[in-house]
């Protein structure tokens, strides 16, 4: 069961950024196996809760400082994501201390989820199909504690993500069924199905641009199988040479991930 | 980003609450499965259809990630320690 946030949905599955948005209501044949039913606000603000207190392991090393909460605490907090108040968000947040820090070995991360979409697949494609997704903690320096790129993170995560052999094979990313009981003692031949996926760099010498001045064109861009493919977070083109750690700090969502869709342009 | 071991990876099935403790409780499962593989053995094991499971005791992951990601993230000492109840906890 994956919870898209709408915003990311948005990003992820308009090819025009088209407005406004034209959806398609099914009324028969719930995809129950791969939605949860709206079963009202609870289960939202548990969802919710439960991706900061991930977002909160991954920056400090403890959930501690979402679970110790206090009951009203999290009303408060609720209350302000659903009603967009940033002042009381930022109120309630500056108690939850969420700034990334070193633990042990590992160096700073910030929480990230990455939406890679290759290709739209046509009419009622699903978006297993379509997509291909990882939510992870991801370092913000290199070894030497240089800032690492927004750019430099998501080219390693676009080809280890792309050039793992599944992903085809793994319809529905879901469980249930006899079939998946039969692998369970232990056999990996269930991932076949290759999907290469070479992520070059390119510097892009074709700056032949429409008129209407989209004057953030990359000088390099990401590419998917070989294929240009832009990235956005919260519905803008980021500067790819801009450092992980700031795009973090100011662009991260309610839950404190850092949500990032990278499609490849049609 | 590198691959756990062998390519499986050793899951801690820990019982939290009063869900029931399995006789197995390590098992070992491909690092190319995803969390909710998991989450299936678990449902088969305890004859529940309800199972409610945790990471580092606060958390349940997203079921769609590779318990390899997983591991590299959370695990420890060899391992990935997943707690599991049959009623919500750490809420």
């Amino acid at each position: 069961m994956r919870q898209v946030p709408v915003g990311v949905l948005y990003d992820l599955l308009t090819s025009d950024h088209e407005q406004p948005w034209r959806l398609t209501v099914h009324f028969r044949a719930f995809p129950s196996d791969v939605l949860l039913r709206w079963d009202g606000d609870s289960s939202l603000r548990a969802a919710y809760f439960n991706s900061l207190k991930e977002a909160a392991y991954i920056c400090q090393g403890s959930a501690r400082g979402v679970m110790d909460m206090a009951l009203q605490a999290q009303n408060d907090m609720w209350n302000a994501v659903t009603a967009g108040d940033a002042e009381q968000y930022a109120s309630v947040c500056s108690s939850l201390l969420m700034v990334p820090k070193a633990r042990g070995e590992r160096r700073p991360s910030v929480p990230l989820r990455l939406y890679i979409r290759q290709s739209h697949g046509g009419y009622m494609a699903s978006l297993d199909t379509a997509t291909q997704y990882t939510s992870r903690p991801v370092e913000t320096v290199t070894e030497t504690g240089a800032l690492r790129s927004l750019g430099e993170v998501l080219r390693e995560l676009l080809s280890a993500l792309c050039a793992k052999p599944e992903a085809t094979n793994s319809t529905a990313g879901i469980v249930s069924s006899s079939e998946q009981r039969d692998k369970l003692d232990g056999n990996a031949a269930d991932a076949e199905g290759e999907v290469k996926g070479e992520i070059v760099e390119a510097v892009s010498s074709t700056n032949e641009k429409p008129e209407g001045g989209s004057a953030t064109m990359q000088e390099k861009d990401l590419l998917v199988n070989g294929r240009p493919a832009e990235a956005l977070i919260n519905g803008v083109s980021p500067d790819l040479d801009a450092p992980l750690a700031w795009c973090h700090a100011n662009l991260h969502s309610a839950d404190f991930f850092l949500y990032i869709v990278v499609a490849v342009r049609e | 980003m590198s691959e756990s071991k062998g390519n499986q990876v050793i899951v801690w099935l820990r019982a939290t609450g009063d869900a029931p403790i399995l006789k197995q409780q390590k098992v070992k499962i491909s690092a190319n499965e995803k969390f909710s593989k998991i989450v299936e053995v678990l449902r088969t094991k305890t004859k529940s259809e309800q199972v409610f499971v945790y990471l580092k005791e606060s958390f349940c992951p997203s079921l769609d990630e590779k318990i390899s990601v997983l591991y590299e993230a959370y695990g420890s000492e060899g391992r990935l320690t997943v707690n599991y109840a049959n009623a919500p906890a750490w809420g």
